[in-house]
């Protein structure tokens, strides 16, 4: 399954430019393991058919695991990702097959031209062209999965039934405060947690939020957030914590100042505390990133544009 | 570092017009494609610094629309996403008081570089009319492949020298890339950065024991990666890129 292709971004310059790459599709009945779900190129769930392109010849049979997939949804956050084209995974929708970030493009399928169809062999020779100009793109470093993953046990759950995601692994991946606050671990506790909780939820600050035994990251509820009433992604929220950092008194200006120093990334926060000089010079180039680690930083598109006009 | 640019691929790039020409102040012609053969007229496209100029000729008779005056469509070219160039500005024509382009005509229009992008695909449309009537409307592919620009140098990272990654270096030599090759023991980080892209290769996850170590090691480069397969996956979580870390 894994040498071939679905959902490709056809519009995208890798299947254009400098050849026009034409695959011959096999319009398929959707399969199981798509029926649930969404994904970035499948933004409504996939239809009752999908179309299936070869990138490889059928695989040799004395082989296996042609190729590998990533699975999205965790770090395609980063401004500027490219989805490209979904590989034809077994498990569920939205495993990429071609994609970049930054100065990375991952191709999930052979190189070998004897193992490539002929479309496939012209969309790797401009895949190479595409990616020559990318030498300025900012490539983002990748410190936790997004706030994503709370939603997934929610989902495996009414998909299937499993129910160890919200038993186990939610809780496990909590602080030891907000373990605490999650007492109900059915489905509808887990969802009223969740409408209570998601909103404020980060990780990526420091030891507190690294690798606990099997999982890979551990996730605290923003107090400080919760009490103003400002989930933390969101651009009217780091507005109002300026506000009341900078006029307001009492508690609420002490939690604002928290929230401004735990979200705005240390490489650009202001020196002087002159937040309204800083938005202004800053709002149009910052950007919310959860898998950087929760932060306001600025927008790696924003950095490839100014560094081609520097380079003109 | 084993360099492969076979001497017949060069020869048959260079016999083909296809070696380096970049965007110079060089005109550089575009194929067209798209004209019916009985088309009362005929076209031709170029390159020419940053502008694209459209050289069309029309037999007797016969005009096109340099600006909407009611009658048949007028001209239009539009640059196809993707291109390493985009319009800056309205598409100069020169028509008579009517709007009419008549005879030999010169269309240009004023393009710049975009960061992204290779070669210059663009789309012109028009309908070309007599005094009785106009043709359907037509829509004409002008393309300048990417390959006559200066060809991107590629440095193919393999886990060895097989058959395998002869067979893939050949490929990229055919196809006009300037390429060498090393493997994820040897690569070190300057000669990564010396090449426009570093294509790091994987054979399928069976064949890849032993190497990991090497792929741990994989030097940092200013140079863009294109990560293949299940090494691929590898390099990019060793790296800490935000593409490969969400597995559950």
């Amino acid at each position: 399954m894994d040498h071939q292709g679905h959902g490709l971004a056809l519009d995208h310059a890798i299947f254009k430019t400098p050849h026009a790459v034409t695959f011959p599709v096999t319009v398929t009945p959707r399969e199981k393991q798509y029926a649930e779900g969404k994904s970035v190129l499948y933004p409504d769930g996939m239809g009752e058919t999908f179309g299936l392109v070869q990138f490889e010849h059928d695989k040799p049979a004395d082989d296996w695991n042609p190729t590998l997939v990533n699975h999205e949804g965790f770090f395609t956050d980063v401004p500027g990702f490219e989805n490209l084209a979904e590989g034809h995974s077994g498990k569920c929708i939205g495993s990429l097959s071609l994609a970049r970030q930054g100065r990375w493009f991952y191709w999930g399928y052979s190189t070998d031209p004897q193992r490539l169809t002929d479309p496939a062999k012209d969309t790797l020779v401009n895949v190479l062209h595409y990616m020559r100009g990318k030498r300025d793109s900012q490539t983002v470093q990748f410190v936790c999965v997004t706030r994503q993953i709370f939603q997934v046990s929610l989902d495996l759950n009414k998909e299937s039934g499993y129910l160890r995601g919200i038993e186990e692994h939610i809780p496990n991946q909590l602080t030891p405060e907000w373990q605490e606050t999650y007492t109900d671990r059915t489905p509808q506790g887990y969802q009223q947690w969740l409408d209570k909780h998601l909103a404020y939820v980060f990780s990526g600050k420091g030891e507190q939020h690294k690798k606990k035994a099997q999982y890979k990251q551990v996730y605290e509820v923003d107090a400080d957030a919760m009490a103003l009433g400002t989930p933390n992604r969101e651009r009217q929220s780091l507005e109002r914590w300026m506000q009341l950092a900078m006029a307001g008194n009492g508690e609420d200006q002490q939690r604002a100042q928290r929230c401004l120093q735990r979200y705005v990334h240390p490489s650009i926060a202001p020196k002087d505390s002159d937040w309204r000089a800083w938005y202004e010079a800053q709002r149009e180039r910052i950007v919310f990133i959860e898998s950087t680690g929760f932060w306001w930083q600025e927008d790696p598109r924003v950095l490839e544009l100014e560094q081609a006009v520097r380079n003109k | 570092m084993l360099r492969v640019v076979p001497a017949f691929v060069l020869a048959t790039l260079a016999t083909a017009g296809l070696v380096a020409q970049g965007p110079s102040p060089q005109p550089a012609a575009l194929t067209v494609k798209g004209l019916p053969a009985a088309a009362p007229l005929q076209v031709a496209a170029m390159l020419h610094g940053l502008q694209l100029q459209v050289q069309v000729t029309l037999q007797d008779g016969w005009h096109l629309y340099g600006r909407d005056t009611g009658g048949g469509q007028p001209v239009q070219i539009e640059i196809a996403s993707g291109s390493a160039f985009a319009a800056v500005g309205a598409l100069e024509a020169p028509m008579d008081a009517k709007g009419h382009i008549t005879g030999n005509a010169t269309l240009a229009l004023p393009l710049q570089r975009v960061p992204a992008g290779a070669g210059l695909r663009a789309t012109m449309k028009f309908m070309v009319c007599d005094a009785l009537q106009c043709l359907p409307p037509m829509a004409l592919e002008l393309a300048l492949p990417a390959a006559r620009e200066k060809a991107p140098s590629v440095l193919l990272v393999a886990i060895d020298e097989s058959e395998r990654t002869t067979r893939i270096a050949a490929f990229l030599a055919e196809r006009g890339f300037r390429t060498d090759v090393t493997t994820y023991a040897k690569v070190q980080q300057a000669e990564c950065d010396a090449h426009d892209v570093v294509l790091a290769d994987s054979p399928t996850f069976g064949q890849c024991r032993g190497v990991m170590g090497d792929v741990k090691r994989f030097p940092a480069t200013a140079s863009p990666i294109v990560a293949v397969g299940f090494l691929g996956t590898e390099l990019l979580e060793n790296q800490k890129v935000a593409m490969a870390c969400g597995y559950i």
